[in-house]
């Protein structure tokens, strides 16, 4: 198991040095920064001055050495819009991410996990029926979509929830609900298709012939038997609602990252949009690391395995 | 790893009794069918322009609704473009996006594969990492970069499109090549004297065209739904062109007084990727079930 998590270990490390490299380059690619940041008056002399300043002079490898040292401690520049360290912002924002991402993650265990198990436990019922057709619908709206129409539903039509910003616990929402709706979706597939496998095993039978309470038969010998594949799932969710949260923090004005990236795109501000890049890669492969960790740790094939 | 790949992975869905699978599902057949026939005759079929409107038509609600303009069905945008007309060319962008996108996808990542798999050794260990890394980069930022970087285009999808699908294409290759490697006719074709060349085109890549086949359907719903996504936040097709996510994008601040237009993209993004993917797993069944458990 040390063989393998430290294998995951260098993995992990060797994607973040090819994201930095990806990050560089094509900053590097997009042109001359200094066309972008030297004021139209300036001189030849003063453009070779700040070309000097900045390091551009240097062979690239002296440059990307420069930026990865730098980025490792949090340096991204200056935001070309708002006159601050790029990384300030992204600290700022980090929090409203987290808090969107929270909710999301808590509506889909709260939701998939029961709906799910009792999809299996009463196959071809009404419920079962509805979960599936659910898990079938949830996979195919697109969720920039889902969060106009529950703004439309919700906001213009009823008056019930604020339908952008961030402020009072009410905002959150909708955002929430778009951003959970496709995770929900695929871990209630999931949980009903690893229940339905386990419910039909020896030891499941064995325990309501003892005359154990269904409850008790489904919850504690059926679902943590089936909990496995949910884990890693629950864990590749996670990464999918940081690429959805990009999505959805557009279409509801929640000042998080993906507003923050998408609205450096409009204006070309290059420190920002690397440093959110560079951030949410770390955290998304740091999540990645850690579900494979904590997979290798519950399946007991690799957990015994030298 | 995304959402839609990997929930499409993890799916050994047991129904209690199995229909009828020799026929296609008839109402998502005829709704493919329907897409590609707008795609393909969108100039003939859609009634007005899908770039230049009418200013004295703008606003107006689809057929049925008060002051609904006569000729435009599903209304018109605030430019008085008509809806249904930019609703038949967007099926274009998506067909576009899938066929070529996911054409070149399986070309490159099945290509990998087939190196890894047939030629092993160090080689194989090398892409296979390749493969590792590519899963756990982020696709979305990827697409923000390359849209910040260059203006955003039809060839930014495209590149978002590959680098997210190939690892997938180049696992199934790679083992399938594994298992096809191991049978007779390719230790003849080697006994015959044939090159490594001509065994891995001549012998391999036909015997591996149907696994490939089947994991591309599955795709085309999950590219599409990526596209109009990567068009709604602005880093993939750009305006004016009519894609589905520009349409949605289009009508966002106007959801108060004309839903129409953000909400029927949507219908359309919606029946398509839920007929595609009812097809797909019907291919899937029909020609390979071995894939359901992969």
């Amino acid at each position: 198991m040390q063989r393998f998590i430290l294998g995951r270990v260098v993995q992990s490390i060797v994607s973040m040095f090819v994201v930095s490299i990806v990050v560089f380059t094509l900053v590097r690619l997009s042109g001359d920064p200094i066309a972008i940041m030297a004021p139209p008056e300036a001189s030849e002399e003063d453009i070779k001055l700040m070309r000097a300043y900045l390091g551009l002079d240097r062979p690239w490898t002296t440059q990307y050495w420069w930026f990865a040292t730098r980025a490792l401690q949090g340096d991204f520049g200056q935001s070309i819009r708002f006159r601050r360290p790029a990384f300030e912002l992204v600290a700022e924002r980090y929090g409203a991410t987290v808090e969107l991402g929270g909710l999301a993650v808590l509506i889909v265990i709260a939701v998939a996990l029961p709906v799910g198990v009792y999809a299996a436990v009463r196959r071809g019922t009404t419920l079962d029926y509805i979960a599936r057709g659910f898990a079938a619908l949830g996979q195919a709206v697109p969720p920039f979509w889902l969060g106009l129409l529950l703004v439309l539903v919700f906001g213009v039509l009823l008056h019930l929830l604020p339908t952008s910003g961030r402020g009072t616990p009410l905002h959150v929402i909708l955002p929430g609900i778009t951003l959970g709706w496709f995770a929900v979706a695929g871990l209630m597939r999931l949980t009903r298709s690893a229940m339905l496998d386990v419910l039909g095993s020896e030891y499941v039978k064995l325990a309501r012939i003892k005359g154990l309470p269904e409850r008790q038969v489904i919850w504690k010998h059926a679902f943590k038997n089936a909990a496995l594949p949910v884990v890693t799932f629950a864990a590749l969710l996670f990464v999918a609602l940081l690429n959805g949260s990009i999505i959805v923090e557009t279409v509801f004005g929640w000042p998080g990252l993906g507003l923050l990236v998408i609205e450096a795109v409009d204006s070309r501000d290059y420190p920002i949009v690397q440093a959110v890049v560079m951030c949410l890669s770390a955290m998304y492969i740091g999540v990645n690391l850690l579900v494979d960790v904590l997979y290798a740790y519950l399946n007991p094939k690799i957990r015994y395995s030298s | 790893m995304n959402g839609a790949v990997a929930a499409d992975a993890v799916e050994p869905d047991v129904a209690p009794r199995r229909p009828d699978r020799r026929w296609p599902p008839l109402v998502p057949l005829v709704i493919v069918t329907a897409l590609v026939v707008c795609a393909v005759f969108a100039p003939w079929l859609s009634p007005h322009s899908p770039l230049e409107g009418s200013l004295g038509d703008r606003l107006a609600p689809p057929i049925g609704a008060e002051n609904a303009k006569p000729g435009h069905w599903l209304g018109t945008d605030r430019h008085g473009r008509d809806t249904l007309s930019r609703l038949v060319h967007g099926a274009r962008i998506s067909l576009a996006v899938s066929v070529v996108g996911i054409t070149l996808t399986g070309a490159v990542g099945g290509f990998i594969g087939l190196l890894a798999g047939f030629i092993g050794g160090w080689v194989e260990t090398l892409l296979m990492r390749l493969v590792d890394i590519s899963l756990s980069l982020p696709g979305i930022l990827i697409a923000v970069l390359l849209s910040v970087v260059f203006e955003p285009s039809f060839t930014n999808v495209i590149i978002v499109v590959v680098f997210l699908l190939w690892p997938s294409y180049a696992r199934l290759v790679r083992g399938e090549t594994l298992a096809i490697k191991q049978q007779e006719f390719v230790a003849l074709a080697r006994v015959a004297g044939c090159s490594g060349a001509t065994i891995m085109f001549r012998h391999i890549v036909p015997n591996l065209m149907p696994s490939i086949l089947v994991l591309a359907t599955l795709h085309v719903g999950y590219v599409i739904v990526l596209e109009a996504a990567l068009s709604f936040l602005g880093v993939g097709i750009p305006p004016p062109t009519p894609s589905w996510g520009v349409m949605v994008s289009d009508g966002r601040g106007l959801i108060e007084q004309a839903w129409w237009i953000s909400i029927l993209p949507g219908i359309a993004i919606l029946a398509t990727v839920l007929s595609l993917n009812i097809l797909g797993d019907w291919v899937r069944d029909r020609l390979d079930p071995k894939l359901r458990q992969v």
